[in-house]
């Protein structure tokens, strides 16, 4: 299917400089125009119904209606419309998460300007196949263990040794049950140390655990 | 069917079915491995709908095995291609893999 007319592509994320980013690259791409811009999900919705868009790339994590929720209000507001989430976080539940609730695919910010053009296309085709190329980044930075920043080693100050064992090994993807037999404690144990752990930290929930030990290079302990 | 080949099937089926648990109001999932010609395919569909799903990211513990990604990773190794997305109103998890040597990427 050859379609002349450029696809026509909605930016939505809520910094600017990003956009601004996004947009150069999109532009400069043939047979892509980025039609408007959005700052939260809703607006992308309007948006890609005002513009009559292809495409949508939208960001996760924006404050407000966000890219997961924005997902189902464009799919409403103009289902013509294929969406690419787009994401810091290498996170498996952002990318599970972002595809049940029915983007088209899923793309980091470290990608290249290709694969970013790539992956627009790829959605406006129908594809649901992931890239190879996506792949191994989303399982590259999944492991990779980032610089520690400044002042974040003094957040986990405030943890036992146990409760920094227990927190290392949320980091690495166990289980409450494999933590349980790693470390040598009961389950109910381990949910206690784990209440505590999101509590002295701020912490919502597990998934934040993670990123915060990938953050401070807690990851490997 | 050579062992890596067993294994891979075998592991799609699974992270699938434990996201669909986690993940999905799914009440029926449709689990098909054929060898077609020179090929084997793994489809995993269920019938979750977005927007009625519990929200993944404060969903449990990340899996081990990266999940999607994961999948998709051990599927491109063996020379195969890896799909997931929502499909009429459900949402598939499928590869396909040549039978055959294995070549690594």
């Amino acid at each position: 299917m050859s379609d002349p007319r450029p696809l026509r592509v909605v930016i939505a994320d809520d910094q600017h400089l990003i956009r601004r980013g996004l947009r150069a690259i999109i532009d400069a791409e043939p047979g892509l125009r980025v039609v408007a811009e959005a700052s939260d999900g809703a607006a992308a919705a309007r948006a890609a119904a005002a513009e009559s868009a292809d495409v949508v790339l939208m960001d996760i994590e924006m404050p407000g209606v966000g890219g997961i929720e924005g997902v189902g209000l464009v799919h409403d507001a103009r289902p013509q419309a294929r969406v690419v989430m787009l994401t810091m976080f290498d996170l498996d539940e952002y990318v599970l998460g972002a595809l049940r609730a029915g983007a088209s695919g899923f793309l980091i910010k470290s990608a290249t300007p290709a694969e970013l053009a790539a992956a627009i296309r790829a959605a406006h085709g129908g594809d649901l196949l992931f890239a190879p190329s996506v792949t191994r980044r989303l399982v590259e930075s999944y492991v990779r263990r980032p610089p520690p920043r400044e002042g974040t080693p003094d957040r986990l100050g405030a943890l036992t040794e146990r409760e920094l064992e227990v927190f290392g090994a949320i980091a690495r993807g166990l289980s409450n049950a494999e933590i349980g037999a790693e470390l040598f404690m009961g389950e109910s144990t381990v949910k206690t140390h784990i209440t505590r752990i999101l509590a002295k930290l701020g912490l919502r929930d597990r998934v934040q655990a993670v990123v915060l030990a990938y953050e401070c290079g807690a990851v490997g302990r | 069917m050579p062992p890596e080949l067993d294994g891979i099937v075998y592991r799609v089926v699974q992270e699938s079915l434990t996201n669909i648990v986690r993940h999905s109001d799914a009440t029926h999932v449709r689990i098909a491995v054929r060898v077609e010609g020179r090929c084997v395919s793994v489809d995993v569909v269920d019938d979750g709908r977005p927007g009625r799903e519990p929200d993944v990211v404060d969903g449990p513990a990340p899996s081990a095995g990266y999940g999607l990604a994961g999948m998709a990773e051990r599927v491109h190794a063996l020379g195969g291609t890896f799909r997931a997305g929502r499909t009429g109103s459900g949402f598939a998890v499928g590869a396909t893999l040549p039978l055959g040597s294995a070549v690594p990427t």
